[in-house]
C-alpha cells in the first residue's frame, strides 16, 4: 500500500487515493476519521489548489508586495489545503510553481507579471484571506476562496477627489521637508493636483509607462515655472523635488536592494533596472521642459 | 523646527499612504511611523551623525514601529513600511543622479549616485536588521492590545 511519510499510520481509506501528495493533509484527518468511524472528506483537485494559491501570489506580485511574501503566501495556502511536496520560485515579473512527486502526476503554472503600481490595500485584503485560508483549510470549497480572492483583485481604489488633494498636499509637504520655502510649497499644492489630473487620464489608455513618465516630469516643470513666473515660490529646484515625489522610484531603489540582502538578486535587478530606467525618464523629461523654458525666457537654466 | 518637521512629514506621509491605497483605517498609523522615522533622521542628522548612519537608525526605528503597528492593527507590515519610509527613500537623489548624467556634469552624477546607492543601501541594512527582531517580542509587547 502506497503511504506517505506524513501520514504515520496505517489507513483503510488511503489505499483508494490516487494523488499523494494533495491527499496529505485530508488524508491525516482521512485516517482519524476512519479510526473514529467518521466520514470520507472531499476530494481536491490538485489543479484547482495550485492556481488558486498562484492566484493569491498573483494578485500581491502585481501590487507590490515583497518577493519573501508573495512565496510565503503561496506555501502558506499550498500547505493550508494540504499540499507538501511544493517547489514555488516567485521573480518581480513571475511566478513559477510545480507541485507533486513521484507517486502522483505533478502540476505546474507559470504566470507573468508584469511590474505595477503599489496598491496596499489589496495586499491587506489578500493577507487576511490567507489567514482565513490556514484557519479553515479544506472545510471550505475552492471556490468560495477563489471569488473572495477575485474581490480582492478589484478592490477599487480610493475616490478620485481624495487621490487628487492627497497629491497636492503630499507633494507640497516633501517639497517643505525636503528644503523648500512656505511659498515654494503653496505652489506646489497647485502643481500636485495637476499631476494627479493627468496620471488619472493617463491610467485610462493604457499607454507605455515610460513616454507617461517623461510627459509628466515635462508637465511638472512646465507648471512650476508657469507658477513661479506668477509670482509664487522661490526655487524652481525646489518646487521639482517636491512635485515629482508620487513618480521618483524611490521605493522601487529600496525594494531592489532589499531583495538583493533577502538573496533574490535576478529580482533585485528587475526592481533596479526599473527604478533607473524610471528616473531617466523622469530626468528626461524635465531636463528638455527646463531647456525649452531656458530658451522661451533667455533665462540661465536652474 | 523638527515640531513643524514632524507635523509636516506626518500628514505627507498620510497623503502618500492614500495614493498608496492602504486601507483607510491605517492612514494614521502609516503618518505616525513616516513622521516618527523623519525626525529620528533630523536628530541623527543634527547629532552630527553621518547621512548613512541616520538613515540606518530611522530605518531601524521605522520597521521597529511598522512591525509594532502590524502586530497591534493586525495587517501585513509592508503596509506601514512603505508608507513609513517614504520620506527617506532616495527619490529626490536618483533624480538628479539621472538629471546630471544627462546634463553632461559627470561628476556631479556619480557623486550623486552614489550617495543615492548608500542611502538606499543603509535604509535596507537598517530595515533588515529591524526584520531581524523575532515576532514574539512585537507579541509579548503587544500583549495588552484591547479586543477588537
Amino acid at each position: 500500500m502506497a503511504r506517505s511519510a506524513a501520514c504515520d499510520i496505517d489507513c483503510t481509506a488511503c489505499g483508494q487515493y490516487k494523488a499523494t501528495l494533495v491527499h496529505l493533509q485530508p488524508l491525516q484527518a482521512h485516517c482519524k476519521f476512519n479510526f473514529m468511524g467518521g466520514t470520507h472528506m472531499t476530494e481536491v483537485n490538485p489543479q484547482e489548489t495550485l492556481d488558486l494559491a498562484m492566484l493569491a501570489g498573483e494578485i500581491l506580485l502585481e501590487n507590490g508586495a515583497e518577493i519573501f511574501r508573495v512565496q510565503e503566501t503561496v506555501i502558506h495556502i499550498l500547505e493550508a489545503l494540504g499540499v507538501r511536496n511544493h517547489n514555488v520560485y516567485v521573480l518581480s515579473s513571475g511566478i513559477f510553481a510545480t507541485i507533486g512527486d513521484d507517486a502522483a502526476p505533478p502540476c505546474h503554472a507559470v504566470r507573468n507579471v508584469p511590474l505595477g503600481k503599489i496598491h496596499l490595500g489589496r495586499i491587506t485584503a489578500v493577507n487576511e484571506l490567507s489567514r482565513e485560508i490556514a484557519a479553515k483549510g479544506n472545510s471550505v470549497a475552492l471556490s468560495q476562496y477563489r471569488d473572495k480572492l477575485l474581490a480582492c483583485r478589484t478592490l477599487p481604489p480610493v475616490p478620485f477627489w481624495l487621490q487628487m488633494a492627497a497629491c497636492s498636499v503630499g507633494c507640497a509637504g516633501f517639497c517643505y521637508i525636503l528644503g523648500g520655502s512656505l511659498r515654494d510649497s503653496i505652489g506646489v499644492l497647485l502643481t500636485g493636483l495637476i499631476l494627479q489630473l493627468f496620471l488619472t487620464l493617463r491610467g485610462r489608455r493604457s499607454q507605455n509607462k515610460f513616454i507617461g513618465l517623461i510627459l509628466g516630469g515635462a508637465l511638472v516643470t512646465l507648471s512650476n515655472s508657469l507658477i513661479l513666473l506668477a509670482g509664487l515660490g522661490d526655487s524652481l529646484n525646489q518646487m521639482i523635488i517636491g512635485s515629482i515625489m508620487p513618480l521618483v522610484p524611490g521605493v522601487a531603489l529600496t525594494t531592489a536592494i532589499r531583495d538583493f540582502f533577502n538573496g533574490d538578486y535576478l529580482s533585485g535587478t528587475i526592481h533596479l533596472v526599473d527604478a533607473l530606467l524610471v528616473a531617466a525618464c523622469i530626468a528626461v523629461g524635465v531636463g528638455v521642459m527646463l531647456a525649452f523654458w531656458s530658451w522661451l525666457t533667455g533665462v540661465a537654466m536652474a | 523646527m523638527n515640531l513643524i518637521q514632524f507635523i509636516v512629514a506626518v500628514i505627507a506621509t498620510m497623503c502618500f499612504s492614500i495614493l498608496f491605497q492602504a486601507p483607510p483605517r491605517h492612514y494614521v498609523f502609516c503618518g505616525l511611523v513616516g513622521g516618527v522615522g523623519w525626525t529620528v533622521y533630523l536628530i541623527a542628522s543634527q547629532l552630527g551623525g553621518s547621512q548613512a548612519l541616520a538613515c540606518f537608525l530611522s530605518a531601524l526605528v521605522i520597521t521597529t514601529l511598522a512591525r509594532l503597528s502590524s502586530v497591534w492593527r493586525k495587517t501585513p507590515s509592508t503596509v506601514f513600511l512603505i508608507a513609513g519610509i517614504f520620506p527617506l527613500v532616495p527619490g529626490a537623489g536618483i533624480y538628479f543622479t539621472a538629471y546630471s548624467l544627462f546634463a553632461g556634469d559627470y561628476s556631479q552624477a556619480a557623486a550623486k549616485g552614489m550617495e543615492t546607492l548608500i542611502i538606499a543601501g543603509t535604509l535596507s541594512l537598517g530595515i533588515l536588521f529591524g526584520s531581524a527582531v523575532p515576532q514574539a517580542v512585537f507579541q509579548w509587547i503587544c500583549r495588552l492590545r484591547p479586543p477588537k
